[in-house]
């Protein structure tokens, strides 16, 4: 908890500035009644709770306040400039995503211009990712926060009443659509909802403040049915966020029978932690090369075999070292390796196994089928599986080859997840490994 | 009040216009069909377009002699036939285009010839300044579309019901990526057609020339394509508002001199084909499709033809469902031309469905519907106007923002286009072409591959047949020739985002002659020199398959997490040890 602290009270601040900034905004068209009403809806009723609420860097909550800022400090002019709001927010809208979308492209390590979030396709503004920003069950932005669509069926009000309001809030929310739908490979695990459209209730408190003020223009029964409604989705969302803060939701490996078995309740059953969807391969599987990171061995095989005993598999033939090697053919077609169970690694939010062997064939490259295999397995089965083609270049025959692979454990790995590290040969030419090590890599905390 | 501000010279806004947009649409299209200076794929000239093209050089270079001709030339464009047993041009296809195309041929044959290009009407100038006519014809098509439009709505909507047909629908695909198909120079002569007969009902000039001209473009709109009779309807229907007005319209056709008008035009501009009839088959009418034709017109393919991912109108065009709903909900509004649009919409459905071929072989969409979007878009025409009257703008923001997301999936459709190999309803498939136009991105839990043969079989032990079918109008027929069929053969990686784990395959079996077909369905994964790593067979036979009946034969296995190798390739396919003919269906392959 305690690292979270100093992003916590700027939470704290960024959030009571957005209900400032807001308040005054939604006070130019409503009065406090409705002013008030909107205020919890927003603040409670969606994204912008877990935003505050859960741990993180405040960067969401902070464009939101700036976007606020831009809206109020636009509309504050004289009444002829009604289209300045429209103009300054799709400039900012269209700034930010730009800035976003396009400084990794030419963001590099020692140039003046870095940014630290670089993506595989930098650069492109195509939303290929749209469905998933909307109704994925990882984030989805209608999934989790359901306030959205009556903030967007909001929009008629203005689209009917106040014109350069209605292409204000139309714009920035498609704009901001195309951008976060542009990101390809953005995931927001441990956040509720889509945090790049937190920005969005900028305008969208607006259009909600206008569909607020039409249900209390309505009779007692529908204005207090509709407003249960309102408090129902507040409830949700304040417990959804709870249920991510304990790890109950676990945004980045949602399904919807995993969604459906915890809905409402406090804690899963380790039956239903099955239903999430396996680990996804994360980062680069490379070690990186310009940090110093200390490694621990886990294993090593010289394979000498024990004094006083005949292993066929282990001739002297096949030693590189020592006495003696291990020989993978058609009859031994696995190495000896590493086996065991993820938790005992205490590998962290970020760690590498490294696998290291020397090998020797006789045969072409193209006749030799072996492979070193690093995987995980999840309830029996694979859900990372890493393999290096031994028969590639730069490994040659007639000679040791040095073959080694890194492989990044996942930072979620499920307790019972089982690690394994191999060398196999599933050939027919014969294969000898010798001083076969596995290495733990792991950065100082 | 204020005057409104006339050009200098009227029609100079629109010439330039014209003269810009066609420079920028000549680019696209080179683009589309040329690679680095060379055609792309299989040339300009490849397949149906050379049988619209033949007739201009077997007329104007080779005097229709088939030994003058490039040697095999026919082979090479696999569309015409040089039949040198009986010296003859066969073509199945009228000659309406070819007759739209003569003066650019006839331009571009003079300057082959001025300019020593080889005057060969087949060489690589002709097939550059093939693309000419179509993009031609399309912005004049689209100038009478606009035109015809500005009868009935004003302001911006007729430009941006002329925007969204051309670049939201597949008119786009079959103007610059194939505007040698005939559907283009359909499109121009339905708008003409429109814009002719408007102003003919409007009474601005009911002239006897006004019909004549009626006349000549119908008449070759039908020479283009036999099917575009249907706007007959058109002449009939358009505007009217009782049975009596369609009673008028009638007998405007029947008085006599003007019957006389019609057959006469109508015969002219027959006259050509009939000659080539005749000197084809020794008829002068001749029915020159042989086999093919709408042989499902009692049974019409109506669902897959709208909706299949194999070439279907909303699939790719989706566009057109503004089209159609805004035709359904002038219906319901009681406008006029409702009914008339939806009834044009449903033949030509039910044409296009009773087709042999309801998929109209490698196209893009449902592409007999693209010359009626002409009339089609009235419907959206009627559509943005009602939204644009609507004192709400959220309605003209929304449609307008759909429009566009058309358009631009449209576009990426096309610029990713390759021919489809799945079959009518294989979603994955469609799904990986919507993947790999860069429209949106999927997640991989699950593969499904379907096959039901509608599409032409890509294994060559396979032969397509009506003859006996468990789904649809097609299956497959293996005989005594092969001993293995292929049913997939993908690499193992990339199906699903994580390693496959789980394999079911299942395939509907028809024994020709005896009660078991001796065959085994086997699945294997096999490595990059084609040996199997990992295999499982099943004997068709145990699953009690008996001669004439529909039997399902299917397969489950778990793959071993090491077969990963990215060149591992899995196969399914049927082993037809006893070597008997049997007929297949309808297979399913699902990886997990």
């Amino acid at each position: 908890m305690a690292p979270d602290l100093p992003f916590l009270l700027v939470r704290a601040c960024l959030a009571l500035l957005g209900i400032f900034l807001a308040g005054k905004i939604l006070r130019n068209f409503f009065n406090l009644q409705v002013t008030l009403i909107t205020l919890a809806l927003v603040f409670l009723g969606t994204q912008v709770t877990g935003m505050i609420f859960l741990p993180g860097p405040p960067t969401h909550l902070l464009i939101l306040d700036v976007y606020l800022l831009l809206l109020l400090g636009s509309m504050m002019g004289e009444k002829r400039w009604i289209w300045l709001p429209l103009a300054v927010m799709i400039l900012a809208a269209l700034v930010t995503g730009f800035t976003v979308r396009f400084v990794p492209a030419f963001s590099q390590p020692g140039s003046w211009v870095f940014y630290g979030n670089r993506r595989a396709d930098p650069g492109s503004l195509n939303p290929v990712n749209l469905h998933r920003v909307l109704f994925s069950l990882q984030n989805g932005w209608l999934v989790y926060t359901p306030m959205a669509l009556a903030a967007l069926a909001g929009l008629s009000f203005p689209g009917r009443k106040n014109i350069p309001f209605f292409y204000t809030a139309f714009l920035f929310v498609v704009i901001l659509l195309l951008f976060a739908g542009s990101d390809i490979d953005r995931q927001f695990p441990g956040r509720l909802s889509f945090p790049p459209m937190t920005a969005s209730w900028a305008v969208l408190c607006v259009t909600l403040g206008y569909g607020v003020q039409k249900v209390l223009e309505k009779p007692m029964p529908v204005r207090m049915l509709l407003l249960a409604v309102a408090g129902a989705l507040v409830v949700l969302n304040l417990f959804q966020t709870w249920q991510v803060s304990r790890s109950v939701l676990v945004p980045g490996r949602m399904t919807a029978s995993y969604y459906r078995a915890v809905f409402g309740r406090i804690s899963p059953d380790s039956s239903d932690r099955r239903l999430l969807k396996p680990i996804s391969a994360g980062l680069s599987d490379t070690l990186p090369g310009d940090t110093r990171i200390p490694c621990r061995r886990l294993a090593f095989y010289d394979f000498e075999p024990a004094p006083g005993r005949n292993d066929p598999s282990r001739p002297a033939k096949a030693a590189r070292t020592g006495k003696a090697g291990m020989v993978l053919n058609a009859e031994f077609q696995y190495s000896p390796g590493l086996s065991l169970p993820v938790s005992q690694l205490d590998a962290g939010d970020s760690a590498w196994i490294v696998a290291t062997g020397y090998i020797f064939f006789s045969c072409p490259n193209r006749e030799l089928k072996a492979s070193l295999v690093i995987t995980c397995l999840h309830n029996g089965k694979p859900y990372k599986y890493r393999v290096t083609d031994l028969a590639n270049p730069p490994c040659a025959p007639g000679r040791w080859n040095r073959v080694t692979m890194s492989y990044r454990l996942a930072s979620q790995a499920e307790p019972g997840d089982l690690l394994q590290v191999y060398f196999m040969n599933y050939g027919r030419e014969e294969m000898f490994l010798d001083d076969m090590e596995i290495k733990l890599c792991k950065p100082a905390p | 009040m204020k005057r409104k501000r006339r050009p200098v010279v009227p029609w100079l806004t629109e010439a330039a216009l014209f003269a810009l947009l066609f420079a920028v649409c000549l680019l696209l299209a080179f683009r589309m069909n040329f690679k680095d200076g060379k055609p792309a794929g299989n040339g300009v000239f490849a397949s149906d377009k050379s049988i619209y093209y033949v007739y201009l050089p077997a007329t104007f270079i080779y005097g229709w002699d088939v030994n003058r001709f490039p040697h095999r030339c026919d082979t090479l464009y696999r569309g015409f036939i040089l039949d040198y047993k009986k010296g003859k041009v066969v073509n199945k296809m009228t000659c309406g285009v070819a007759i739209l195309w003569t003066p650019f041929f006839l331009a571009t044959h003079t300057i082959a010839k001025v300019f020593a290009l080889q005057p060969d009407g087949f060489s690589l100038f002709y097939q550059k300044m093939a693309l000419i006519p179509p993009v031609f014809f399309l912005l004049l098509g689209l100038f009478f579309l606009r035109r015809f439009l500005g009868r009935y709505f004003t302001g911006f909507v007729p430009w941006a019901v002329v925007l969204t047909v051309f670049t939201a629908t597949n008119l786009w695909y079959f103007s610059l990526a194939e505007g040698l198909m005939s559907h283009v120079h359909s499109f121009f002569l339905f708008a003409l057609f429109l814009y002719l007969l408007k102003r003919f009902i409007d009474g601005e000039s009911r002239s006897y020339r006004l019909f004549a001209w009626l006349c000549l473009v119908f008449a070759l709109a039908v020479l283009i394509r036999p099917t575009n009779v249907i706007i007959t309807l058109w002449f009939l229907l358009l505007d009217v508002k009782t049975g009596h007005d369609v009673l008028r319209r009638l007998r405007i056709l029947l008085r006599p001199s003007w019957l006389l008008t019609f057959l006469g035009v109508t015969f002219l501009v027959l006259l050509p084909q009939m000659i080539y009839w005749k000197y084809v088959s020794g008829h002068f009418l001749h029915y020159s499709y042989g086999n093919e034709g709408f042989i499902n017109w009692k049974n019409p393919v109506i669902l897959p033809v709208w909706f299949s991912p194999f070439n279907g109108l909303f699939a790719y065009n989706p566009a057109v469902l503004f089209f159609v709903a805004g035709a359904l909900w002038m219906v319901f509004r009681r406008k006029q031309n409702g009914r008339l649009i939806v009834l044009t919409f449903l033949l030509v459905t039910y044409m296009a469905g009773s087709w042999h071929m309801w998929f109209f072989g490698g196209s893009y969409g449902a592409r007999p519907f693209i010359e009626y979007y002409t009339l089609l878009s009235v419907g959206l025409g009627w559509m943005l106007t009602w939204a644009f009257r609507h004192p709400n703008h959220l309605y003209r923001a929304t449609l307008l923002l759909m429009l566009v997301g058309c358009s631009w999936f449209n576009l990426r459709m096309i610029d990713h286009n390759y021919w489809y190999n799945g079959s009518t309803w294989d979603w994955d498939e469609y799904r990986t072409r919507v993947e790999k136009a860069g429209i949106l991105q999927f997640d991989w839990d699950r593969y499904t591959c379907l096959n039901d043969y509608e599409n032409m079989p890509f294994d060559p032990s396979l032969t397509q047949t009506s003859l006996r079918v468990h789904s649809r109008t097609q299956a497959a027929v293996i005989d005594n020739r092969w001993p293995f069929t292929g049913l997939l053969d993908r690499p193992l990686q990339g199906m699903v985002d994580h390693p496959p784990r789980h394999v079911e395959a299942s395939v509907w079996i028809n024994p020709v002659w005896r009660d078991s077909t001796g065959a085994v369905l086997v699945a294997s994964v096999e490595d990059d020199s084609h040996e199997p790593c990992f295999y499982r067979k099943v004997p068709v036979n145990r699953f009690g398959t008996s001669a004439g009946q529909w039997t399902k034969a299917s397969l489950a296995f778990d793959i071993p997490s090491w077969l990963s190798d990215p060149a591992f390739r899995l196969k399914i396919y049927l082993w037809n040890r006893e070597r008997r003919t049997m007929y297949i269906d309808d297979v399913k392959v699902v990886v997990e």
